[in-house]
């Protein structure tokens, strides 16, 4: 092993004598779980809002696509050429 | 650790004075595993809480196969990494002149103060990708092998063998080009 990887290795071993600090986060922690406990009971509406409106995109959707399939068809030029087109 | 389990089910019942015991239990764990995401005592504290506010919500998911501690590391490593990313997106780079502000400690010279050389390594790793930087830091600071970093990030052995291989050589240009060898070069 090289030098510099030999130096970085030492400094790693090194680095697991640190002290560090301590923590005492528990009265924190229940705060912000209560908070999201009560704060996520609000969240029903929304969810229902996008459940809702993902149905009906869904829907959009399924009919845009038969209807551009309608358009894109040439089987369907064929057999009615320009329906809609008023001449005079 | 039997009333460590029983907590922990407590808890995903809902008991709340359970799950504050467990916090209690695991917050020195979890808060030394954080402090090598970042070494700022507030955002290390804030990284914690979140940890603990992670497991809480996904309690439910927690199987009881392996010791609970495992699980923990496992959802902290997550949320270190996540801050990571946004760190990274928010392009929070350590300048090399940094390296100039690490105390040597110049009349010892072949010592060098345990959080000074943790203080080095971890600005030195802060110069890579974040894949790579995790891998690494699970690897120096933590001890883990490569079975239980696979494990922690949730990658295959051989892919995470392979990343650590590279990391450790992109690990030693980055080294050069900030000239690590000539300022440390005096440990033995």
């Amino acid at each position: 092993m090289d030098k510099i990887m030999n130096i970085i290795d030492k400094l790693a071993v090194k680095a697991h004598d640190e002290v560090l600090p301590q923590f005492s986060i528990a009265d924190d922690v229940m705060t912000r779980i209560g908070l999201m406990k009560r704060n996520g009971q609000g969240l029903l509406p929304l969810e229902l809002f996008a459940g809702v409106t993902a149905v009906a995109a869904t829907i959009v959707l399924f009919f845009s696509l038969q209807a551009l399939q309608t358009l894109l068809n040439p089987m369907y030029q064929l057999l009615a050429p320009n329906q809609g087109v008023t001449l005079w | 650790m039997e009333n460590d389990l029983k907590d922990v089910l407590a808890s995903a019942a809902g008991d709340g004075e359970a799950y504050r015991r467990v916090v209690k239990t695991y917050e020195q764990q979890i808060g030394r595993l954080m402090w090598r995401f970042t070494r700022d005592k507030g955002e290390c504290e804030t990284l914690v809480q979140d940890v603990f506010v992670e497991a809480f919500f996904s309690l439910k998911s927690y199987k009881g196969k392996g010791p609970f501690s495992h699980w923990l590391n496992k959802i902290a490593t997550r949320v270190g990494y996540r801050f990571w990313k946004q760190q990274e997106r928010a392009r929070i780079v350590i300048a090399v002149e940094d390296f100039e502000g690490i105390d040597v400690g110049d009349s010892q010279q072949d010592q060098i103060d345990p959080t000074e050389a943790a203080a080095a390594l971890h600005k030195l790793l802060a110069k890579m990708q974040t894949e790579d930087r995790l891998v690494l830091t699970l690897m120096y600071f933590e001890d883990c092998s490569i079975e239980e970093i696979a494990r922690r990030v949730g990658w295959t052995r051989a892919g995470t063998k392979m990343r650590a291989m590279r990391a450790r050589g992109k690990l030693k240009k980055i080294a050069e080009k900030e000239k690590f060898s000539e300022r440390f070069e005096w440990i033995k």
